[in-house]
């Protein structure tokens, strides 16, 4: 399903509270919430139960999804990765909205405006099957794994300075131009 | 303007969730009011958002869509109003909504702390086991003394500013230090600093300070 229709969803459930949406949206996300959430260890009732919070979540929080400013597979990610935190870790993710109220007077304009959301998240899915083994590995190891930097050098065995031009090199090509402070 | 910005690595590592919860509070105050790292941020989870919906999905058991359509009609407890208590520092403007949660009282009545008269410390509660999460404030000619790192150090300046040595760190700012690190920060570039530091292991200060200073920076 494309980032369009996920936010068409998205957007149904945020501002009618429409079940039929949100039932279609759980068949398409929801497998792939629980593959996330094992890929990390889980076994399969643990994995559901961390579904139903993610799933919960989405219905709860769909009225501040905005297109304009991330995709909707960004949203879902970040709900997904902050109840998996606060299911296996026990702490809490801390989520910043860059915050207008405390932003400096010399500072830059919103974040959100210099790239079309939906239509990056789709360049990055077919970027992502062009990427050298190597450097997949390595961000399959820091988003599903929640590993840093020198936990995945430790476990691949390989220097601190590797994991880092690999993920820099990986980054570059997924976001292409827009990616330029990883360049 | 601010000119100090979290590494890369660190951007990253808080975006995929990778790191301690009282480490990412840091790179997060600072995110709040830094639209560069922001995006960076941003950029990093739309990665983390493909990746997630590239993954092979695995059957859901039909009950768990029943379970789900039954509590979604529940009221939400978890987002309850936000306490009162952090109604005056949302006035002062200088803690992002991101931190607020974490204070537990207004600005002014955090347990505030002297240190030595130099600066004053007030430790937020929530961390006690693996980091020690304060807010520091200091008046021009506070400073802390000359001291070393047991571990990792994170700071993101809330409000005013300090030096040390050549660099001058202002509100937004953020800065990583490390066990390799001595250094002695002073407020002689602003009339006061107010900001959030966090450690994950105790400070070593060297001479005179030593015996006053040390018991207290202990984890």
């Amino acid at each position: 399903m494309s980032n369009e229709e996920l936010s068409g969803l998205i957007e149904a459930v945020g501002l009618r509270r429409d079940r039929a949406a949100f039932t279609t949206l759980f068949r398409y996300i929801a497998p792939r919430f629980k593959a996330f959430a094992m890929s990390k260890g889980c076994a399969h009732a643990e994995a559901e139960e961390l579904v139903q919070e993610a799933m919960i979540a989405i219905w709860r929080r769909a009225s501040t999804f905005d297109r304009s400013k991330s995709a909707a597979s960004t949203w879902m990610f970040t709900i997904v990765r902050n109840k998996r935190i606060d299911r296996l870790r026990r702490e809490r993710y801390p989520t910043a909205e860059f915050d207008e109220a405390v932003q400096q007077p010399a500072d830059l304009p919103d974040p959100g405006q210099s790239m079309d959301a939906a239509r990056a998240g789709e360049s990055v899915r077919d970027a992502l099957r062009t990427l050298p083994a190597e450097q997949l590995l390595v961000l399959e190891k820091a988003f599903f794994e929640d590993k840093s930097h020198s936990a995945i050098a430790d476990e691949l065995g390989i220097p601190l300075g590797t994991v880092k031009s690999r993920i820099r090199l990986a980054l570059t090509r997924l976001r292409g131009e827009s990616m330029e402070a990883f360049a | 303007m601010i000119r100090h910005h979290p590494a890369l690595d660190l951007l990253f590592d808080h975006a995929t969730g990778s790191l301690p919860e009282a480490v990412s509070l840091a790179v997060a105050t600072h995110v709040a009011t830094c639209p560069s790292c922001c995006r960076i941020v941003a950029e990093t989870e739309a990665v983390g958002g493909a990746m997630m919906q590239n993954l092979p999905p695995i059957d859901i058991a039909d009950e768990t869509l029943k379970a789900v359509l039954a509590r979604i009609d529940e009221p939400d407890l978890a987002s309850a109003a936000p306490s009162e208590h952090t109604a005056e520092a949302i006035e002062r403007s200088i803690v992002p909504p991101v931190l607020r949660p974490y204070l537990g009282a207004t600005f002014d009545d955090l347990p505030w702390r002297p240190v030595a008269n130099l600066f004053e410390e007030a430790k937020l509660p929530s961390f006690s086991d693996t980091h020690r999460v304060s807010i520091l404030r200091a008046r021009r000619g506070g400073f802390v003394p000359m001291h070393g790192h047991g571990g990792q150090e994170c700071l993101a300046v809330l409000n005013g500013g300090f030096r040390c040595t050549d660099d001058v760190f202002e509100s937004g700012d953020f800065t990583a230090c490390d066990s390799s690190t001595q250094h002695e920060p002073i407020v002689d570039t602003h009339d006061e600093c107010v900001c959030l530091l966090v450690l994950d292991a105790s400070l070593r200060f060297a001479g005179t300070y030593e015996r006053d200073l040390d018991p207290i920076f202990q984890m």
